[in-house]
């Protein structure tokens, strides 16, 4: 009669996890850390205002910027696997609108990123993306009676 | 038989190869700031002796600043400061821009002769709309008179601007 030297079910099962968590993927993470900002402007006969991925503002047609009145690009904090290539993905023009009080809500458009596209975590699996946008101001576009507010998502997928 | 097969099957689920997240999107929009003339400015009635200099300061008081120009006085005859109504978002402020190079006022009454308007002045350094989003302020300035400077009424313009900060 044999013997038969088989190690516990749970045991075999412990020793195989250990084995494969070595070769593991590490799960990519998105975390939105700054706002989109187009800050304080008066709409005046219309027009736009950007935010490049830089955080610099500027405006187009009859919008006036208040200077003390700043704006900021998005920024995120991606984590996963050292040295892995990843695509972005930005929202499509007029697919974002900001409400602005009893006004026409401003669309969203001409999303950019850096990195623009796809972007390479770093040797310690991290890396941050900027975002900037145009706004559409319409004529006349009333004051808002505090800060307008919606959200825009920012997609990431390994390649 | 070991269950290596089936370990491994359970490890691996769950690893997330994608991610999503949300970001706010802000805007302020604000009320554009306007800036209207009220009342003109006014350097009233003077002879122009051998010439000088005449001053309206932001309270409308004249004052002959160099030379011996005669101020003429009653009604009819004095001087005034501009005065300026500015509008806008309630507790902003702003700043005030004057000219920086002088104004020509022109004889409307016999052609041919001018007078230079400079060194501007103003009755506040820099503008704060009250909580309804009004101001007011005045603006003086200098007026050079010719030695010979031909009798009339002169007049011009100037431009002041107004800018949030």
């Amino acid at each position: 009669m044999s013997m038969r030297h088989a190690l516990p079910l749970i045991a075999a099962l412990g020793l195989a996890a250990q084995g494969t968590l070595a070769a593991g993927i590490v799960p990519l993470t998105v975390v939105n850390i700054e706002p989109l900002s187009f800050g304080t402007f008066a709409a005046g006969a219309g027009g736009s205002v950007a935010i490049n991925a830089s955080g610099f503002r500027s405006a187009t047609g009859g919008v006036t910027l208040i200077a003390s009145g700043g704006g900021t690009a998005a920024r995120f904090e991606v984590s996963g696997e050292p040295n892995r290539r990843y695509a972005i993905s930005l929202p499509a023009n007029s697919s974002v609108r900001l409400a602005s009080g009893n006004g026409t809500a401003m669309e969203l458009s001409h999303f950019t990123s850096v990195p623009s596209g796809a972007g390479l975590l770093n040797a310690m699996g991290r890396q941050t993306i900027s975002v900037g946008a145009r706004l559409e101001v319409g004529t006349g576009q009333p004051r808002a009676i505090k800060n307008s507010k919606t959200n825009f998502t920012l997609q990431v997928d390994y390649e | 038989m070991f269950v290596v097969a089936a370990g491994a099957a359970c490890v691996f689920g769950g690893v997330a190869y994608a991610a999503s997240t949300d970001a706010d999107v802000g805007a302020m929009v604000v009320t554009p700031i306007t800036i209207t003339s009220s009342t003109a400015m006014s350097f009233g009635k003077f002879t122009a002796g051998t010439g000088g200099t005449v001053a309206v300061n932001s309270s409308g008081v004249r004052s002959v600043a160099s030379g011996n120009v005669q101020l003429l006085t009653g009604t009819g005859s004095d001087g005034a400061a501009a005065e300026f109504d500015v509008g806008g978002e309630a507790t902003y402020t702003y700043a005030i821009t004057l000219p920086a190079m002088p104004q020509t006022l022109v004889n409307e009454t016999t052609e041919g002769s001018n007078m230079s308007l400079g060194t501007f002045t103003k009755s506040i350094e820099s503008g704060t709309l009250s909580g309804t989003g009004t101001q007011s302020f005045t603006v003086g300035a200098t007026l050079t008179v010719g030695s010979s400077q031909a009798p009339g009424t002169y007049a011009g313009m100037f431009p002041v601007s107004v800018e949030y900060n």
